[in-house]
């Protein structure tokens, strides 16, 4: 299941970067550098084009609600001119000729039902005269266009008629009166014209209000029409903005990220040891730099790995044989040497008998290097195969301390085993293991001052079977725990010390590994070290 | 993801080039429309007078529309104009037999948007005898309510006989 996501992911990689764009961005020979560079500045100068867009729609905006505030102050002019004119001819059809009279005959008051009245003449000659001053530029507190222009001199026009036909024409018929007669013969055509030119003065004023208003409206159109286009074209160029950034940011990242990742695939490989492949980037930038690089660091370390292989190889092969041809020369020594000892085969006085001592000891010694280099050659050339059976770990740690506590004991230093119930049957090559523990305890009794204690335990931890042997030696450095696993090498309180080639912890290490354990060192200077190995549990049972 | 992208900014071109467009041609229309529709009160006006029809003649007016006829005679309202055309106008009165019309060239009317006015003579010619009785202008407002035209305000006034 997880592979299976991991070759999904892998394919949808190589898509993304077998995308055109992407290719093409990566082809282009500039550093990672400017293209960042180049995206953010370009990022920005969409940013600014969407700014500069927005400013722009708002002004435009702006100006067209402007233009619209003289329209507004021009129709309420008009308006005012227009209520004037409609007064203007109310107050006249109160003085109603005959004929209206006729088809309304009883509405007014009897008082002045059939009458005209003075009062309301010259009240409408002050309405007239009004309406002919309000045409003028001064009292319209603006200039009006050349249209409206001729209507409202029209409309001064039929104003100034109008009061000129009430001053000369109707209002002198009254004479000494106050009223007259709307049977007046003389008086109703006056009277007809005048309410005629009052309705030209209202039609007039109408017609210039209308204008304006339907000019208002017309603009009011024109402004939502622009505005709804503005913002149109203001959120099409910031989505396209918003695209172009992302298809931007995408490509860029993609072209950066898809080789970083195929490099970092690389160099997984490259660190579980394939050296088998390349890392194919097309970038001309630092990456296609790294890549190369990468791939000419896989390459040398193929060459070097292949190098040490063979060099590893030959150095376990000369190891093995040169062991086995200075063994066997060795067993002769050591052999012959204990032949004399024993007197078998004549006497031998006691200063022989002390050289023939040192020469069987020394010969142990390096038998015992030789068998170790041998082993651990082994275990380097993979000649090694573990012999796993089930065996009793108590006995093999109580053979092992007996093995040591007579040399302790010698020595001044005592020697403790302690163990779980639970800990006895283990699965293991029985052999290796023993040879484990005495490593251990002979390293332990070898490094305990007189008066010392060596304790050995054993216990069963998390599925885990550990041994333990904890010492009163002078302890190791810190900077020394991993050093001293390693062959030939040995903790400064070691290196002072008479005894030891440095490969039984080097030796134990790679066998305790072999079954799948691990070991490791706890210490402090002057307080001990504590070495301990685990063990699969396995079939191991209490 | 190239064939996206580009379907994505003609869409944006689309868009950005759209928009409503103000539609002078179906202003004028509109306009056209609306002057008939005011031009209809004038007819049914003159109507409702020669058939006596009070309801038709009530009906050209706004719920609160006002009329004035004649000094201090200003009615407001349906109910009142109605009174005022049942009770007062000679058109209506029984032993009347008149006709009602305007000639067609003392027309005018003006719009704007919902509002206008609307000007005209009226000509009364007695059946009987065949003479016309009286010759009268009057000037309304009107507006649009609830999508039909009614008059808002009327001003009766006198006029000289042309014809």
């Amino acid at each position: 299941m997880v592979e299976e996501q991991e070759s999904r992911a892998a394919r949808e990689r190589r898509r993304r970067v077998g995308d055109p764009f992407v290719r093409a961005v990566a082809h282009l020979p500039a550093k990672v550098r400017t293209k960042l560079l180049v995206a953010f500045v370009g990022t920005s100068l969409l940013l600014v084009a969407v700014g500069l867009l927005a400013q722009l729609v708002l002004g435009q905006s702006n100006d067209r609600v402007a233009s619209v505030r003289p329209l507004q102050k021009r129709a309420v002019q008009y308006s005012q001119l227009q209520a004037q004119a409609k007064h203007l001819r109310v107050v006249l059809s109160v003085n109603v000729a005959t004929d209206f009279g006729t088809v309304w005959p009883e509405v007014a008051p009897p008082q002045i039902r059939g009458t005209h009245s003075l009062a309301v003449d010259l009240f409408a000659v002050d309405a007239a005269r009004r309406i002919g001053a309000s045409t003028a530029e001064g009292q319209l507190l603006l200039t009006p266009p050349r249209e409206d222009q001729k209507i409202l001199d029209g409309i001064k026009s039929k104003a100034d008629e109008l009061s000129n036909l009430l001053v000369e024409k109707i209002i002198p018929l009254y004479g000494d009166r106050t009223t007259i007669s709307n049977e007046n013969a003389e008086m109703r055509p006056h009277r007809a014209h005048a309410e005629g030119l009052a309705s030209d003065l209202l039609q007039g004023a109408s017609r210039l209000a209308n204008r304006t208003t339907d000019e208002i409206d017309r603009l009011i159109a024109l402004n939502a029409s622009s505005f709804a286009r503005s913002r149109a074209l203001f959120i099409g160029v910031a989505a396209g903005a918003l695209v172009l950034a992302l298809l931007l940011g995408f490509v860029l990242s993609w072209s950066l990220i898809g080789p970083i990742q195929q490099i970092d695939t690389r160099l997984a490989s490259i660190a579980s040891g394939d050296f088998s492949g390349h890392v194919e980037v097309e970038n001309r930038d630092e990456l296609g730099a790294l890549a190369t690089n990468v791939n000419r660091m896989n390459d040398e370390l193929r060459r070097l790995y292949t190098e040490l292989e063979a060099a590893s190889q030959h150095k376990s092969e000369f190891l093995a044989n040169m062991s086995h041809e200075l063994r066997t020369p060795l067993n002769a020594i050591i052999g012959f040497s204990q032949v004399l000892r024993d007197e078998m085969i004549g006497s031998v006085n006691g200063k022989q008998a002390e050289y023939l001592d040192d020469i069987i000891s020394s010969g142990n010694h390096l038998l015992s290097l030789i068998n170790d280099v041998l082993d651990l050659s082994k275990v380097e050339a993979g000649q090694v195969e573990l012999e796993m059976h089930p065996f009793s770990l108590r006995e093999a740690l109580e053979r092992g301390v007996v093995m040591v506590r007579e040399r302790a004991t010698e020595e001044g230093v005592r020697v403790a085993f302690a163990a779980d119930p639970e800990v006895d049957v283990v699965d293991g090559d029985e052999r290796r293991i023993k040879q484990v523990i005495f490593n251990l305890l002979s390293n332990a009794v070898k490094f305990t001052p007189s008066g010392g204690e060596i304790d050995v335990s054993a216990t069963r931890v998390n599925g885990e079977v550990r041994v333990s042997v904890a010492d009163t030696g002078p302890g190791i450095a810190p900077e020394d725990w991993d050093r001293i696993f390693e062959e030939f090498q040995q903790s400064e309180t070691g290196v002072g010390h008479r005894e030891g080639t440095g490969l039984g912890l080097a030796l134990s290490k790679r066998y305790v590994e072999l079954h799948g354990g691990r070991i490791w060192l706890e210490s402090e200077l002057g307080h001990g070290s504590t070495f301990t190995f685990a063990l699969p549990a396995g079939s191991s049972t209490s | 993801m190239g064939g996206a992208l580009g379907v994505f900014l003609i869409s944006i071109v689309l868009v950005a080039c759209g928009g409503s467009n103000a539609d002078s041609s179906g202003d004028q229309a509109r306009r056209f429309q609306d002057m008939w529709e005011i031009d209809q009160i004038e007819k049914d006006f003159h109507r409702a007078q020669t058939q006596k029809n009070i309801d038709l003649m009530v009906s050209l007016y706004a719920p609160n529309a006002t009329m004035t006829v004649g000094p201090g005679a200003t009615a407001s309202g349906v109910d009142e104009i109605r009174r005022f055309w049942s009770e007062e106008a000679a058109p209506f009165k029984d032993e009347n037999n008149w006709m009602s019309d305007h000639p067609a060239y003392k027309l005018e009317i003006t719009v704007n948007g919902d509002r206008g006015t609307l000007h005209f003579e009226c000509h009364y010619v007695d059946i009987d005898t065949g003479e016309i009785v009286s010759a009268t202008t009057a000037d309304f407002d009107v507006a649009r309510i609830d999508g039909k035209w009614l008059i808002t305000n009327m001003v009766g006034g006198t006029t000289v006989l042309e014809v």
